[in-house]
Order: C-alpha cells, then structure tokens, then sequence
C-alpha cells in the first residue's frame, strides 16, 4: 500500500554497487518494526553479482517486502473509521486520528551491467522494477565515471535516472484530484501517473595512501500525481478530504564525504543539503565506523542525523485549511528531525563464506521510532 | 558545485592532495573505504525506510571513483 510505500530505489543503490569488482552471492533477511505495532516489514532479498572478464560486471537483485500493521490518517468515524468517508460536512467530535490497515506486498528487481573500457572509465547501465497492488514503478539509469589522471586519484562521475510511476487510486470520485477515467466518477479505481528525473554530478579525489573525499550535486524533477491517496485533511474542521499535494516538484542539493583509515579504524563522514520548491530544506550528517578486531571480524557502528523545515502546504492543526487548494496533514512534510544509531558485525570465515548482522534504532521528534535488523551470508564464487 | 570547488580548492591550497601511486592504494581497496554501506541490500533496504519516513529524496551519491583496481 502506498501509505508506507518502500518503492523508490534512489541513485546510490542502483548505481552504486555493480562496480564491484568480485563474483559473489549474498542472502539476507532484513526486518523493520515500528513501535506500538504500527507498521512490520519482513524482506528477503538476494543479490548476485558476476564478472565476466575484467571488463564486464553483472548486478542483479531482488527484494520481496511483506508489509503489515497500520498507520494514522484522519477520518470521519460517524459511520465507522474508514479512509474513504470523505467530503461529508460531520461533527467535528466525529474527526479522529484513525489507523487505516497497510498490509501489502511488494516484489523488486534490479540489473546493471558495469562496462570498463581500456582507460578503465566505467559506463553503467541499470534498470529497476518495483510492483505492489497499487503500485508500479520502472527506473532507468546510466552513470558514467571518467579517469581524470594516469594514477587513477581524481574521477569525475555523471548519472541520469528517470522513473515513471503508476499509481492505482482507489475511490477517486472521494478524490480531492481531476480523475482522468471516466469511470473513476462512478467510483471505479482510476490510474495516475508520476515520473521522476535525477540528474547528478560527482567527483573524487584521493587525498592520500589513507583517505579520499568526495563531493556531488543533483538537481530532481518530479511530476503527475505526487499526493498519498490514503492520506487525509480535514478542512473547517468539519469535513475530510483526501491530501492534495502540488503536481510538480523540483529539487537541487549538494553532498560532500571524507573517509579515512587510521590502521584497524576508518571513519566516514558524510554532509548532504536538500532544497526543493515545496519549500523543504534539509541536512542530513552521517558518522560512520569500521573498527577491525581480528582479520576476520569488523565491528561497524554509525550515527545519521537528519533534519527538514515544513513544506508550505502542511499543517497538523485540523482547523487550520479552509479554501486552499494544496493541502496536506502527512507528518512526512512537517517539521522534524530524525536520529539512528546504527551497529553491525561482519565475520569471515574462510576466503568464501562472510557473514554480517546490523541492528538499528531510528528515532523520529514526530512519534515514530523503529527498530530494524538485518542478518545475511555472502558466498564469493 | 560552488561549495564543491571550494572544498576541493581547498584541499589543493594546503597541499594536502598527494600523487599516490597504484601499489600505495591498498588502503583504498579495502572494503570499509568503500562508499555507502559494506551490504548492499542492507543500503538499499535503510534507503527505503528513509524514503518512506522523511519527506525528501535524491541526492544520493553514485558510487565514484575509489582505489581504481578494476
């Protein structure tokens, strides 16, 4: 279901990781729980990766996501809690909080090839495929990462991504959004349409034997409908409607890095900034750690902050819309900040099996905080 | 990109960027140097979570240069 969708697979997962140079398979079971038992997630996912000569890298992964719990909109509960009693003028005793059910099941798939040239410049191809009930998503990518000196210390990279998206809207004659289908006025399901564009350049540079830094810019266009249709505002303070969100969306932004290794330790810090039209900056500071007990054992442990303002259209106070046309009351949009704290084990048996276990605790100012964990084993072929 | 140049200039201002050679890179090639997460379904599945909780996205490094073995 939307409301907790788990569907976009941004440039750093698709592109990132065919460029490894080594034939393996990874197994790995990963688990998500909210607090107050609102929303579970249970992912199996397998990922292989092939060489074929030096020259050609094959990635392919796959994710089976198995959601269940529940998630809190506004509804209006005179004639029981349900998403969908919109656009009737009610008590304002009758509007609550109500948790609307999200189970669904969402199965994602991806393949990139990695193609190295003479000069060792790397083009990589990849495509993504993401499908729940109401959900369908197909994402396109294609980086290319230039050599810019003979000892291979600075590389500039470039990325384009497009993603198109089909969104199965339910009750859409209780839609505060022009439905397109004629049938969706007799309250039939109707389809929409979203897309994304990325667009991103990076460069890095090896400072020493011991650490590199890496800079990047992106620029985003998304457009179609980009609202949740399970989400609810209450306008008067009297009458539910379904969200509006606006139909466009740009956004730009910047990330800088710096690793570094001191012997058994290495340490990564990370900074991204986060601007976009619907008036939403954000900050977001990653530590990251990798300490080496032994030669086959690696302690990992990690602190992200992030942080973002409001967007123009949001409020959480229920009298707060009267006439606007965009409106919104998802906590996503709001102003928050958000904490994890993350530590993981990686340990080699032999120079074929690894195995690796994380746990983390995400912790969010708004009332959401979660734990999830992960535990897998790699085979190198 | 302005505050990437500066960054960079910055670097090369204070001389701190050296001419490492390929057999000094070794270092580099190790898996705790590489960008993002060790695991990449563990990225890709907290990338999700992120995507799903906060209201951005975009702007995820793509995977760059690093000790230039391959």
């Amino acid at each position: 279901m939307q409301l907790t969708k788990l569907s976009l697979i941004t440039a750093s997962v698709l592109l990132a990781s065919t460029a490894q140079a080594e034939d393996y398979v990874r197994v790995q079971y990963m688990q998500y729980n909210e607090s107050d038992n609102r929303v579970d997630v249970i992912a199996p996912a397998i990922e292989i990766n092939k060489e074929f000569g030096s020259d050609y890298t094959l990635n392919i992964k796959m994710v089976h996501d198995s959601v269940s719990g529940a998630s809190a909109t506004y509804s209006d509960t005179t004639s029981g809690a349900s998403v969908y009693n919109r656009g009737v003028v009610a008590n304002p005793n009758n509007i609550n909080k109500a948790n609307v059910d999200i189970g669904d099941d969402r199965n994602f798939g991806s393949i990139g090839l990695t193609k190295r040239f003479e000069n060792r410049d790397e083009l990589t191809l990849a495509y993504s495929k993401s499908y729940e009930s109401d959900y369908d998503s197909n994402t396109f990518a294609l980086s290319y990462l230039k050599w810019a000196d003979a000892s291979k210390n600075r590389s500039f990279d470039a990325s384009v991504i497009y993603q198109d998206n089909t969104i199965l809207i339910k009750r859409c004659d209780l839609f505060n959004y022009a439905c397109s289908n004629s049938d969706a006025l007799s309250g039939a399901s109707s389809e929409q349409e979203s897309s994304l564009i990325h667009f991103q350049l990076g460069m890095t540079q090896i400072i020493d034997e011991s650490s590199v830094a890496k800079a990047s810019i992106f620029y985003a266009k998304e457009e179609g409908y980009l609202s949740n249709q399970y989400h609810n505002i209450v306008r008067n303070g009297n009458t539910v409607e379904a969200e509006r969100k606006p139909d466009e969306r740009t956004s730009y932004g910047f990330g800088l890095k710096y690793f570094k290794n001191f012997g058994k330790f290495t340490t990564k810090l990370g900074y991204n900034y986060y601007h976009d039209d619907w008036e939403i900056d954000a900050h977001t500071f990653t530590f990251d750690n990798y300490y080496e007990i032994s030669s086959s054992l690696t302690l990992g442990f990690g602190l992200r902050y992030y942080t973002q303002s409001e967007a123009e259209f949001y409020s959480a106070n229920p009298n707060f819309f009267t006439t606007q046309t965009l409106a919104s009351m998802d906590e996503k949009m709001s102003d928050f900040d958000a904490m994890t704290y993350k530590l993981s084990l990686t340990y080699t048996q032999n120079e074929t099996l690894s195995y690796d276990a994380s746990i983390n605790y995400y912790d969010q100012s708004t009332d959401i905080d979660a734990t999830y964990f992960s535990v897998g084993v790699k085979y190198k072929f | 990109m302005r505050y990437m140049l500066a960054t960079l200039l910055l670097l090369s201002l204070n001389g701190c960027i050296k001419d490492v050679k390929p057999w000094q890179k070794g270092i580099h090639a190790k898996a705790t140097m590489k960008d993002g997460d060790m695991n990449g379904l563990n990225q890709h599945f907290e990338e999700h979570i992120y995507f799903s909780k906060e209201g951005t996205k975009g702007g995820g490094s793509v995977s760059g240069g690093g000790c230039g073995c391959n």
